[in-house]
């Protein structure tokens, strides 16, 4: 056993000496135009993405413009209806208007018993 | 003129200027190639390697704190590169003795009778890549680190995310079984 040990010891110096370096011609140009080609999609890709932004501003701007008109619009409208008193009549609840009576009823005979 | 330090090329390139990439990737790309080729063979694989390890050392260049030496950030982004191949390729294949080519049997036969300068090396490490192609990746990835890189089981342990004594134990067990696969090999080539 400490046979094939010491012939493993023996490999892995060996190996460790026979540490293989060499680099092929010109590889760093090639790591570089990798380098430049990623980083101008990259750049692209942005670019795609700005552009598109830009291209929104408008309709977005329009939308907004459209959307404050038509809300104030809505408000002004509003405001300026006058409501005639027989429609407020009819506008209000019956069941709230006993309720009201029966609650002031209850206080005015509770005063008089004093 | 003197060369431009690492600190001064990677502040030019962050400020914009990739051409100043260029001089750290000749700098440290034998380096790189050296380790590599510790994990793989073919030398298609090894440039694919070798490539994506600058590739994200660029990109993640804005991570890189100057508080150590670029050349170790560097070679733990190729650590990690390597490792990841590795788990991609596991090639965990069993050998035997007709497997080995004539200078694999040639450096068995020199083995006792020579000295180690004397041995054929590239043989040798033919012959380790093939041992360590019976492991799994892991531990090939820590039996490389600690035997053919001589790193320190505390950086093993810093790399890997795993605890010193797991690192401990795992190399032997790889060693183990690489001294079971040499110990087989010798019994079917002599017996």
């Amino acid at each position: 056993m400490a046979k094939i040990d010491n012939l493993l010891d023996k490999m892995l110096t060996a190996s460790r000496e026979a540490a293989d370096d060499r680099v092929p011609y010109k590889f760093e140009k090639r790591v570089m135009a990798h380098i430049k080609e990623t980083s101008h999609m990259a750049l692209s890709t942005w670019a795609q993405w700005s552009q598109g932004l830009w291209r929104s501003v408008i309709p977005c701007f329009a939308i907004m413009i459209l959307v404050a008109v038509w809300t104030n619009t809505r408000s002004t409208s509003n405001q300026t209806t006058k409501i005639s008193p027989s429609e407020l009549i009819a506008q209000s609840d019956p069941v709230e208007d006993e309720l009201e009576t029966i609650v002031m009823l209850a206080i005015d005979s509770a005063d008089a018993d004093q | 003129m003197p060369e431009p330090n690492d600190k001064d090329l990677i502040a030019e390139v962050l400020e914009g200027n990739t051409e100043s990439f260029e001089p750290l990737v000749v700098k440290y790309q034998a380096r790189i190639f050296s380790l590599a080729r510790r994990y793989a063979r073919r030398e298609d694989e090894v440039e694919d390697i070798v490539q994506t390890v600058f590739l994200k050392a660029f990109s993640k260049l804005s991570s890189y704190r100057a508080d150590a030496p670029f050349e170790h950030w560097l070679m733990r982004t190729a650590t990690y590169t390597c490792y990841d191949f590795l788990r991609k390729h596991q090639r965990n294949r069993e050998w035997n003795a007709s497997d080995l080519s004539e200078e694999e049997n040639d450096w068995f036969e020199n083995i006792g009778a020579e000295s180690t300068k004397q041995i054929d090396r590239a043989a040798a490490s033919t012959l380790i890549n093939k041992l360590l192609d019976g492991l799994n990746s892991e531990d090939r990835h820590i039996i490389t680190l600690l035997e053919l890189e001589r790193q320190t089981i505390k950086e093993i342990a810093k790399l890997t995310g795993l605890s010193e004594s797991n690192v401990k134990v795992k190399a032997h067990r790889a060693r183990e079984k690489m001294r079971n696969t040499l110990g087989r090999l010798t019994t079917e080539k002599y017996i």
